[in-house]
């Protein structure tokens, strides 16, 4: 199987860099900050995080900005902010599309048929 | 304590579940130089852990320190790199978090296997080709004399069964516990969490079978060696005396001391190599060389007779001829007046080589006697 680039990131993807955009962060941090950040909706496991941030550095998403005895820390590429935000707006329309469709079916009068708005 | 494991480590599931039913009894796996699909195990206090399984990347002999402390930090140690392929990690805290969270991501950390797997495959099929060409390759260049080859090297039954078995089991279980990664791979690439634990006692079986089998094909490949390299040919009545077996033969010479050797061959379900010989002096003499085929399937000796036509046909310019009581006999002589002939009865076939100026088909009667008592016996 040929190596796919990431196109759609996953959930654990999307706050791992979301956990990077301001700040540079090591593997416990970001862990934590997802924790926090989700108020534990989003787990994180230590293999999941390994294999999002190899994946990542694979692709010039993040890259390690220090080693510091047993501590490596990673910060968040031009690309991975691009990546990000492109995942964002699709967030934003996924949720857009949800709410339109929503209020659509709010409309409904029982038995299918739509309100009239006169 | 050595321990089964259910075969090839990319079974994750049912490793993983054997593990945890081990430490559930209070035996904990550790690293070890353990050959074949055994585990080396220590005795502790039976406990309720998790061990994962989870790729290692390319190159990786271990993870690295900072990886371990992070792991360590959410509940996980790590206890070993098993073929260089998995590590494996420990979690002793029901409360802590699994060591994968994200199906998707988690069928990520496989990509470098199924690239492998797929190469293997190919590299697999490309071998397997490349042994059907050389195969037809050594067919074509034999000219028809491979039969007689197969038919005449030592290939005993048992022999056959344990490269035939082997391989079998090999191929089979490969196959098996890969589709077993394969459907897990679907699965978690859908975004649906695997199954972390999965029955692994057939597995384990399989192991030991396929290990015994190993072991067996090896013992098989030392023994063919030596046997092939020392081979012992006997004066006839030692086979009659301890073995009770009589060797069917016709003295050519009436000269010289009869020798025989008996062949095991699948094909065959009796097989004698007999020499007729003498020594003057220094000088050593080869009367007459004969191989006697009594094949296992009837319908296979026309075939016989027709290889070992095509390996002696053309230096004795052999020709047909017929007498009574045989299903088939040829006979011809070389240019230096050697002589050949080939014998065919029922499922028996008899090949004649002689170093005598009186032609062979002289002593027609004395093998069509023979040929029948032993079609009787």
């Amino acid at each position: 199987m040929a190596r796919e680039p990431l196109k759609v990131l996953t959930e654990s993807m999307f706050y791992v860099l979301l956990s990077l955009l301001r700040q540079e962060r090591c593997g416990t941090e970001i862990v934590q900050y997802v924790d926090d950040a989700t108020a534990g909706r989003v787990p994180l496991g230590p293999g999941t995080l390994y294999t999002i941030l190899a994946k990542f550095q694979e692709e010039g998403l993040i890259r390690e900005t220090a080693v510091e005895g047993r501590k490596r820390t990673y910060a968040i590429t031009d690309r991975g902010r691009a990546l990000f935000r492109q995942e964002l707006s699709r967030l934003r329309l996924c949720v857009g599309d949800g709410e339109r469709e929503e209020r659509a079916a709010e409309n409904l009068l029982p038995g299918g048929r739509e309100e009239d708005p006169s | 304590m050595i321990k089964l494991m259910p075969g090839y480590v990319e079974d994750v599931a049912a490793w993983q579940a054997r593990l945890e039913d081990l430490a559930a009894k209070g035996w904990f796996y550790v690293p070890s130089w353990i050959l074949f699909r055994f585990a080396s195990f220590e005795r502790g206090r039976p406990k309720t852990v998790r061990y994962r399984l989870e790729p290692a990347a390319k190159k990786e002999g271990c993870p690295d320190w900072e990886r371990r402390e992070t792991y360590r930090a959410l509940g996980w140690e790590y206890v070993d790199t098993i073929g260089k392929t998995m590590h494996l990690w420990r979690c002793d805290d029901p409360e802590a978090p699994e060591l994968h969270t994200d199906p998707e991501t988690e069928a990520r950390a496989y990509d470098r296997f199924s690239r492998q797997e797929r190469i293997s495959r190919y590299l697999s099929w490309g071998i397997l080709a490349l042994f059907a060409g050389l195969l037809a390759f050594a067919l074509y260049v034999s000219g028809g004399t491979y039969f007689a080859y197969l038919v005449g090297s030592w290939q005993p039954l048992w022999y056959l069964a344990a490269g035939v078995s082997f391989f079998g089991t090999s191929f089979f279980m490969a196959r098996w516990q890969t589709r077993v990664l394969r459907r897990t791979l679907r699965t978690m690439r859908a975004g649906v969490e695997a199954p972390r634990r999965r029955p692994y006692r057939l597995a384990c079986g399989l192991a030991l079978v396929m290990d015994l089998l190993w072991v067996f094909y090896v013992i098989a490949l030392g023994y063919n060696g030596v046997h092939s390299s020392r081979r012992t040919f006997r004066p006839i009545s030692y086979y009659l005396t301890y073995y009770d077996e009589s060797v069917p033969y016709v003295e050519v010479s009436q000269d010289g001391e009869v020798v025989a050797s008996p062949q095991e061959n699948w094909l065959t379900s009796e097989q004698w190599w007999t020499i007729e010989d003498y020594t003057e002096g220094r000088r050593y003499y080869r009367y007459s060389e004969a191989l006697y085929y009594r094949l296992r399937f009837p319908s296979l000796a026309d075939d016989l007779a027709d290889s070992l036509l095509a390996q002696y046909g053309d230096d004795y310019a052999v020709t047909e001829t017929e007498y009574p009581g045989l299903d088939g006999v040829w006979t011809g002589a070389a240019v230096d007046g050697d002589q050949y002939m080939l014998l065919r009865l029922g499922d028996q076939v008899w090949s004649v080589e002689a170093d005598t100026d009186a032609p062979l088909a002289d002593l027609l009667p004395q093998y069509a006697a023979a040929m029948a008592e032993a079609r009787q016996g």
